[in-house]
């Protein structure tokens, strides 16, 4: 994971280089261009990140490699399978967020809002159909005074109008 | 002197209200339980708040904030004290005496001596928020283009090596790579579109609430999805208003904290967090009982608590002379009063004194708020720390995603704010600080707009950027603060430290 942050740190600088050069011009008329202060701090970035995955490569090589016990595949399997479940629950909240952008869009911002705590509340922390409703209730009230009745931010109105 | 005092009795005057004297305490209490609960920080307490408060006339927007600010670093040593896990990481010093005073059964003395500790830390902070913010805006009047680059990178460096103690590479990495995302958008000079990949949205830039509701609220939602469980200890509460002697015995301290506090907190990027810690590394230093320290020492939790509320005073001072933040609350504060069409910076002292001192006019309702509020109801409040967090996450998601989006009602927003919500989880497991990439976002407009224009100004000649007083002085401290990490550095003068000791010595 180290060497992955490291190495998007070097092509996300590489990539502002490469632009500060070639599109918005590091010096223009004898005078510093738009790409002038990108290409100094993609350059920084660009040593540093190296230098950051230099020493990820070295401690990753440095640590004792796992070893499988010989004839006993199960263990490691359902140890993998774990592992992968802990790396993906992170993004649990995301896939949720980036549905409620579309909810909002569809269903309006109650339904939307009342589907993102359900579903929370329901899948996440188990539990029963009735206190997850009656969990995100209040939750809809609150979002629905707060941001719609006082402080009228335009939501868009979903298929139910509301 | 006496002109200072009649507007800061103007800017009290005028909250004297009792509409104000309301939010004052609603604030400083809903910034009490987020400072609380340990996940929700003070940061995204200000963060969610200013989504709730954009469209309020400035002066109340700014005064609820602030109440929030002194609450939640305050309200983060209940938590400390009773669960052993600080409620924001400006108390994570507060719980090495705290909690030790707690399992001993003096619970309640230790919230009474946190209590008294941050009110009394805040004082401090807002005197020197009173004297210095006037002094300091008005010696940046002479700093020109080459003198505010020097100061934003100072400030990009300083936060990087503070906040990542262990590895300072990587608070470098994330304060330059905050700079290079400040790039992005339409660039203040020639108006040019950079980096925004064709997309209309972005050619406006990246919006900061978003993007700090995402860093320091969304990343906490993940955060939580990893570690879930939360130990809570039952811890019965007596006597909390704690006795005068207790405090007036530790008098010395208490200055020294605030001081060190205020001084830590005035460090563009670096933080509560940091002013506590150092703060109660001097004190058991100077102590006469340091062996008490760790084991429920009344001086180590009056030093901690009393140093990270001192910085929270501190960290605003720089908001309001030089237009830097001096911790990751005090950005999202800057990047509110600019929502509410308040311009921070050297010229504030010449277009509107009046707002610096209505800022410390609030700084202290909040905190005479804050002292009333925390040594009332407290074992009410306690039980706030039993909400499990399976019912606080899905608030806090719904207050992330609508929040993101209300500021200015673009949808777009909501991406930012999930796109840096993965990025400030990622950085946070791999300890990367995330507060220097916050500022270097805010930072990186001013670096490039005066860079530029003081290239145009010196006929491209790099010269003056190394030979102006002040640019000198500000290349030191960040070749210092670079250098000082490094190990070759550190052997070096440790032998020219043991050389200079023989040859004394030998003498």
């Amino acid at each position: 994971m180290e060497i992955l942050l490291a190495l998007v740190f070097m092509t996300v600088s590489g990539y502002w280089l490469q632009q500060g050069l070639a599109v918005y011009g590091f010096y223009v008329d004898g005078k510093p261009g738009s790409g002038f202060i990108p290409v100094l701090f993609s350059i920084l970035v660009m040593i540093l990140s190296a230098i950051a995955l230099v020493r990820a490569v070295r401690t990753k090589r440095a640590a004792p490699s796992k070893a499988t016990p010989a004839g006993d595949a199960s263990p490691t399997v359902s140890a993998d399978i774990d592992s992968w479940k802990t790396r993906l629950q992170p993004l649990i909240p995301a896939a949720i967020a980036i549905v409620g952008i579309y909810a909002i869009t569809y269903l309006g911002v109650v339904v939307a809002v009342a589907l993102i705590a359900f579903c929370w509340v329901r899948f996440l922390s188990h539990y029963t159909v009735v206190r997850s409703f009656l969990f995100s209730v209040p939750i809809v009230l609150f979002i629905y005074v707060v941001f719609v009745w006082w402080l009228r931010v335009p939501f868009p109105r979903g298929v139910f109008g509301f | 002197m006496f002109e200072g005092l009649k507007m800061l009795g103007i800017g009290l005057g005028n909250f004297l209200t009792l509409g104000t004297i309301f939010n004052v305490f609603w604030a400083t209490q809903l910034g009490i339980i987020v400072g609380m609960l340990p996940g929700l920080t003070a940061t995204m307490g200000i963060a969610l708040l200013t989504t709730l408060t954009f469209r309020m006339p400035a002066d109340n927007a700014v005064l609820i904030l602030i109440c929030m600010y002194i609450g939640s670093i305050y309200g983060g040593s209940r938590s400390a004290i009773l669960l052993n896990i600080p409620g924001t990481p400006a108390n994570a010093a507060t719980a090495v005496d705290g909690h030790p005073l707690s399992r001993q059964g003096r619970a309640g003395e230790a919230i009474g001596i946190a209590t008294t500790g941050s009110f009394l830390g805040s004082v401090i902070g807002m005197i020197m928020l009173a004297l210095f913010t006037p002094l300091i805006g008005n010696f940046a009047l002479s700093f020109q283009s080459i003198e505010f680059f020097w100061l934003a990178i100072f400030g990009v460096v300083i936060s990087g090596t503070l906040t990542a103690p262990k590895d300072p590479l990587k608070g470098w990495i994330s304060g330059f790579f905050g700079l290079m995302i400040a790039m992005i958008g339409m660039e203040g000079i020639h108006a040019h579109v950079r980096f925004s990949f064709g997309n209309i949205e972005l050619s406006g830039g990246i919006r900061l609430i978003p993007a700090m509701v995402g860093a320091f609220g969304f990343a906490e939602v993940i955060m939580m999805m990893k570690h879930q469980k939360v130990e809570i200890i039952k811890s019965e509460i007596k006597r909390v208003i704690p006795r005068f002697m207790d405090i007036a015995k530790y008098w010395k301290t208490i200055i020294r904290s605030g001081l060190i506090g205020t001084f830590i907190g005035a460090i563009p990027g670096v933080g509560e967090d940091i002013g506590a810690w150092v703060s109660y590394d001097f004190a058991r230093r100077a102590s006469k009982e340091s062996e008490k320290f760790g084991h429920g020492s009344i001086e180590g939790l009056i030093a901690a608590e009393t140093g990270n509320n001192a910085a929270v005073g501190g960290a605003i001072i720089p908001v309001l002379s030089l237009a830097i933040p001096g911790s990751a609350p005090a950005a999202v504060l800057m990047a509110a009063m600019y929502i509410h069409g308040v311009r921070p910076g050297p010229l504030i002292m010449v277009e509107n004194p009046q707002f610096v001192y209505s800022v410390v006019a609030m700084f202290l309702l909040a905190t005479v708020a804050m002292f009333i509020l925390g040594l009332s109801m407290v074992k009410t409040l306690v039980k706030v720390l039993q909400v499990p967090r399976s019912k606080l996450m899905p608030v806090v998601l719904v207050l992330c995603v609508i929040g993101a989006y209300a500021v200015e009602s673009r949808y777009f927003d909501i991406i930012i704010m999930v796109i840096f919500g993965l990025l400030g989880y990622v950085m946070q497991e791999l300890d990367y600080p995330v507060a220097p990439m916050v500022l270097g976002i805010i930072l990186g407009d001013i670096l490039d707009k005066n860079l530029r224009r003081a290239l145009v100004l010196t006929d491209g000649s790099l010269t003056p950027f190394f030979t102006r007083p002040i640019s000198i002085v500000l290349i030191f401290f960040i070749i210092l603060s670079m250098v000082s990490k490094m190990r070759w550095f550190n052997l070096f003068m440790g032998n020219v430290k043991a050389s200079i000791k023989g040859l004394f010595k030998r003498r």
